[in-house]
Formats: structure tokens, sequence, C-alpha cells
């Protein structure tokens, strides 16, 4: 794996973890909605960020 | 400026909407009016209308890099505080080393209470930054402090007590330390309306010597130049 794929590999595993922590910890925190569409959000970021790791193999 | 409280504008540019609106509802919970634009072009947009207190920008949009929105900023003389937020720790060292003088830089993933905590910082940063420049709005001059915003001369700290027409006279030769006054250029300089003569000048001088000097009989400060007129002292003379 080259510099560039490396980096975008970081790019979009680390948006991905961005938006399930800052989602998640909005709900925790009282600021954000635990609405069904945001829980699917997360879980799906979740997974994006997982298969993207799975890239690295 | 006596800012009557107003909220505390804030742009937020990221591409990724689901992160844009979660730092909105932090943001606006710590009282902020936020602003998010989802690409380079809505950014710039906003910048221009919403003339932002604080930028929180993400490097890697669609259309362009949040360096854009500051490059842009900058261009325009603006000092307007930025805080990058990026998913390449690669890039971390160049956003840091950057001549554009981002604030700060939060790398992605992250916790959206530790953005807040960094904006306040900057925010904090950059007010006490202005504080400065005010404070900066009094000439001195060794011991001298012509304070302009408050309409006070102190010496050695102290208020020396200097009635509204010997503040202007002597703001005058502050402004221009070294620099040799006749009187007639003096009332010039005055823009008088009429209360300050050519001959009420010297009694003017005179009472400003009995308060800032040590000794008026042979001034420190305002020095007269024989046959010519007055000078203030050059500020490292």
């Amino acid at each position: 794996m080259n510099h560039a794929e490396i980096a975008a590999l970081r790019h979009d595993i680390g948006n991905a973890l961005a938006i399930a922590q800052a989602n998640l910890e909005g709900i925790i925190d009282g600021v954000l909605d635990p609405t069904p569409e945001r829980l699917a959000n997360i879980r799906e970021s979740l997974a994006a960020a997982g298969a993207r790791l799975n890239d690295l193999r | 400026m006596a800012a009557i409280t107003r909220l505390k504008r804030i742009l937020i540019v990221d591409d990724e909407p689901k992160i844009g609106e979660a730092l909105r509802a932090y943001l606006q919970r710590e009282g902020f009016e936020v602003t998010v634009a989802g690409t380079l072009e809505r950014a710039l947009e906003e910048y221009k209308r919403v003339d932002p207190d604080i930028m929180l920008l993400d490097i890697t949009l669609t259309d362009g890099s949040g360096l854009d929105v500051l490059r842009a900023a900058r261009s325009q003389g603006r000092r307007t505080p930025a805080i990058m937020l990026t998913a390449r720790a690669d890039e971390v060292d160049r956003i840091v080393g950057l001549e554009l003088g981002a604030d700060d830089y939060v790398t992605k993933p992250f916790s959206p209470r530790e953005v807040v905590a960094r904006v306040r910082a900057v925010m904090r940063r950059s007010e006490n930054a202005e504080d400065i420049a005010r404070t900066g709005n009094t000439i001195a001059i060794g011991d001298l402090e012509v304070d302009i915003d408050a309409h006070e001369v102190r010496i050695a700290g102290r208020d020396a007590g200097v009635t509204a027409k010997e503040f202007r006279v002597l703001r005058i030769f502050a402004e221009h330390p070294g620099q040799t006054f006749t009187r007639a250029a003096l009332l010039d300089a005055l823009h008088d309306d009429g209360t300050i003569f050519e001959r009420t000048l010297d009694r003017h001088i005179n009472n400003l010597r009995k308060k800032i000097e040590i000794d008026p009989q042979t001034p420190h400060y305002l020095q007269t130049v024989l046959g010519v007129g007055y000078k203030m002292r050059p500020r490292d003379g």
C-alpha cells in the first residue's frame, strides 16, 4: 500500500469514526436526540470504518 | 468596542453533514450562533454573509480545502481565528507550519467536547489580544504615558491631572516625539477653535511642565528649542 492509499484510508476511517463518536457523545451528553435515524447512522459509520479497516489486509 | 452582548458567530465547514450537525448542537448549547457549510463554495459565501468570530474548517472538502477559506479571509486582511479539522495526521505538520496562521487543529475522530474546549480557548486568546491592542492606544515615552482613550496623562504610573487643553497640547507632542513645533505649527496641529491662543500656549506648556517634569526649569520631556519652539524628547533620547 502506497502513501496516498494509506492517507485515503486514514481519511475515510477517521471521518466514519468521527461521525459515530460525535453523534453518540451528543446523545449521551443530551444535546442530540436518539432518533432511530441517528442510531442507524452511527451503526452505518462504524460498519464503514470496519470495512475500510479490512482493506488493510 | 463596547460590545452589547451579541452572540458569538461560528462558521463550521465540513463536507460530512452528520459531523457538522453534531458540532452545531454542541456549539449552540454553548451560546454560539452557528452556521454550517458543506462545500468550499458555500463556505466562502457564508464567510462573507456571516462575518464569523471564529471558524472550524475541515481541510478536505469535495470541491477544495478548508485552507482556501482561511486564505480568502487572510487575503482580505482578516484575522478571524480558525481551528482546522483533519482526518489525516500527515497534514498536521503542514497546517501548524502554515503562514496562514490557523490557531489550532483537531484530528478526526474527535470528541465534540474537546472541540468545544478548543473553541473556547482560541476565543479567549483572541479576546485577550484585542485588549492588548486597546491598551496599546497609549503613547509611552520614558515614564510618561499619554493615554489617548482615557484622556489621561500619567507620570511614573500616577495621574498627572492635566486639563483638557493641556492634554490636547501634550498629545500633539507625544505623537511626534523629537519633532520641533513652532507656536504657529502647534496651533495648526491643534485645529483649534479659537480657545487656545499663541500667547496662552506658553502658559499651557509651563503648566504641563509643572505636572510632568521632575524639575520644570530643566525639562526632560517637553524641551525648549531656543528661538524656534518646543519638542518632545525623542523616544530613545
